[in-house]
């Protein structure tokens, strides 16, 4: 897929058609972007890897993966200590 | 320039859009030095996707496009030697001993900052307000605003079809947008039984042959994984949906243009006094006639004081950086300034679009005169090159 | 913001009424002697760059930046500069007597693509509904990029005070699909 470096993932998304951004927690409904500003939460996906990425904000780079998120997401914590 | 970590600005303006670029112009043009911050990677806040002509007058831009007078104080406050703009930053919170905390991404690294600025204007804007009603949750149903940005910002359609909820000035205008972008605009619908937007703004969209139904809400949006329709419906006087008078409208794209909400949050954490006023569009900070919060060295401008107009927002603005910078003694004399300011802002809010303003302001004690007000803005030639900062 | 002068019917239609338009309508002296502009401008709003674009002192100062405009129309020459500059886009140029069949009206339009002289263009009334055919004599393309583009259109006589606006597509493909069911 293509789209513009530095524009957020979500225009990128949606230029080529996809809307569905991910699936809400408990009823597994589907959710795509809302407020485009980074405030609302609705379009939440995982990026690279790393879950609850508002995709609406965050900019595009080439080679990224973006996945389309199912439910509250899964962190994983870093191995060394903080 | 990487930024120190602790940071002691005697001015810190949060946020860059019209009110915090007018603040922090103010102020730095007075003598003090500003830090402003905005999370964007752009100044301009909404002025940015704004394609249309701003109204006022011409201390206010009147005539000009807002991205142009994004561009124009942008450029201002970039080149300004006691501006320090840092973008990509986000403020996290205020702390009781003064402290504001900042995660920002200004050169590509994440770094978390800490300031103490002797003096705090907040003007971090409003929020879009959602709608209830099922099916409000599909892919396709939008804040009028996120669909804005998505057209005028990024250049991508948001769709072929789309229903417009809202009659107000950002209802009739971002239509009236979808159709210089090609997406059709099926109708208009308005709960209230009135357009509550300029009347220009709606005879514009009425020449596009775009209806507008008044009285008329969402009853639901339809569609399996995205948005594929929209039934309205009529509202009786007590505001409840007529069975019967239901209208369905095949359409990929709901926008909802139902208000805005102060984003005051950071005004909440400062401890300052907050209100609800409905007719400022929530809960504000009560402030006084030079924008100053129940906390003092606390200032707020633009919609996070009270959702208004872009215009006005550069007035409030331009305000509270002269307040906050009269407050330093800095050795300028502030008092002619701030009465011009005083005396523009009452001008913009004198006449019939500003009374609900107006009644807001006064639930912050705050007179405004409703009769008109003779200001510096509506001079004759002769003084049109005078005022103004 | 209820701050109607229009009727009652402007304020829940956004289309004015005869009366409306009636009440800023030129006097027809100027209307015969050449264009005129016609301010379809309602509501008191704070808003004035009629005033600072008029080059010939035709709009009169604002005493207050709320009143509506006051125009003297011995000064106008129907020029269109207030066209482009109102951000309302409700300033119009009509000139009556422009051809022995057609009145040419001037009128702002902000879409792609623009039209060209000699083109034939669907005239549009104030509700958006084809009333005929207009062919664009001219289209003033703003110096700014961000100006507004000012199309020349003659139309009909009987439609000098009926059409603001154009659809530059066949009148088929004009309005939006009314292909919508009532449930």
């Amino acid at each position: 897929m293509e789209g513009f470096e530095g524009e957020p993932i979500a225009a990128a998304l949606h230029a080529a058609g996809i809307r569905v951004l991910r699936e809400s927690p408990v009823l597994g409904r589907p959710r795509g972007f809302f407020c485009a500003v980074g405030n609302c939460s609705s379009c939440l996906m995982v990026v690279d890897g790393v879950p609850n990425v508002r995709v609406c904000v965050e900019k595009l780079r080439a080679g990224m993966r973006v996945e389309r998120q199912k439910g509250k997401g899964e962190l994983k914590w870093p191995q060394s200590p903080c | 320039m990487a930024p120190k970590s602790l940071l002691t600005p005697p001015v810190m303006v949060i946020g860059a859009g019209p009110a915090g670029m007018s603040a922090a112009l103010a102020a730095a043009d007075c003598g003090a030095e500003v830090l402003l911050c905005d999370s964007f990677s752009e100044p301009g806040g909404q002025l940015v996707k704004q394609t249309h002509k701003f109204f006022g007058s011409r201390q206010q831009f009147a005539g000009v496009r807002g991205i142009e007078i994004a561009r124009l104080l942008g450029d201002k406050v970039a080149s300004h030697p006691r501006i320090h703009l840092l973008l990509d930053t986000h403020v996290l919170g205020y702390y009781p001993d003064g402290m504001v905390t900042m995660e920002s991404a200004a050169d590509g690294v994440a770094r978390y900052l800490k300031a103490r600025p002797r003096r705090l204007v907040v003007c971090s804007g409003a929020a879009e307000k959602p709608l209830a009603f099922p099916g409000n949750d599909l892919p396709g149903v939008y804040g009028a605003g996120a669909v804005q940005t998505l057209m005028n910002l990024h250049g991508v359609k948001p769709g072929r079809r789309a229903l417009m909820v809202g009659a107000g000035n950002i209802g009739l205008i971002i239509s009236y947008q979808l159709r210089q972008a090609k997406v059709e605009v099926a109708a208009v619908v308005e709960a209230a039984s009135a357009i509550g937007g300029y009347a220009v703004h709606a005879s514009k969209i009425r020449r596009l042959g775009i209806p507008i139904h008044t009285s008329h809400t969402v009853k639901r949006a339809h569609g399996t994984r995205e948005l594929e329709g929209v039934t309205v419906w009529r509202l009786d006087g007590q505001g409840r949906g007529i069975p019967g008078t239901e209208m369905r409208f095949e359409v990929d794209v709901l926008c909802l243009a139902v208000g805005l909400s102060p984003a005051a949050e950071l005004l909440w954490l400062a401890g300052c006094r907050m209100l609800y006023v409905p007719e400022l569009g929530g809960h504000v900070p009560w402030h006084d006639e030079v924008q100053q919060t129940s906390v003092p060295g606390i200032f707020v401008a633009g919609d996070a004081a009270g959702v208004e107009e872009a215009s006005s927002a550069m007035v409030t603005g331009r305000m509270a950086g002269l307040a906050a910078a009269a407050s330093l003694d800095l050795g300028a004399d502030f008092r002619v300034k701030l009465e011009e300011a005083r005396l523009e802002l009452a001008s913009l809010r004198a006449g019939p679009a500003g009374e609900k303003i107006r009644r807001g302001l006064e639930r912050l004690n705050l007179g405004v005169p409703a009769s008109g007000a003779r200001g510096p803005v509506s001079s004759t030639r002769a003084q049109a090159s005078g005022g103004g900062s | 913001m209820s701050s109607a002068e229009g009727g009652s019917a402007l304020r829940k239609t956004g289309v004015p009424d005869e009366d409306d338009v009636a009440r800023v309508m030129p006097p027809l002296e100027y209307r015969q002697r050449g264009p005129v502009a016609v301010f379809e401008c309602f509501e008191r709003i704070p808003c004035d760059p009629c005033y600072r674009a008029c080059a010939r002192g035709a709009v009169l100062p604002f005493a207050d930046i709320n009143d509506l405009p006051r125009v003297d129309w011995s000064r106008c020459n129907g020029c269109g500069l207030c066209v482009a500059a109102c951000p309302g886009l409700a300033v119009f140029v009509v000139h009556e007597a422009y051809s022995a069949s057609g009145s040419l009206i001037k009128l702002p339009y902000e879409f792609l693509p623009l039209p060209q002289a000699g083109d034939d263009v669907t005239a549009l009334d104030r509700q958006g509904c084809p009333v005929g055919v207009g062919r664009v004599v001219r289209v003033q393309t703003p110096r700014a990029k961000t100006g507004t583009p000012v199309v020349w259109v003659e139309v009909p006589r009987s439609l000098a005070h009926v059409v603001r606006n154009i659809s530059v597509l066949p009148a088929a493909d004009t309005a939006d699909a009314v292909g919508d069911s009532v449930v």
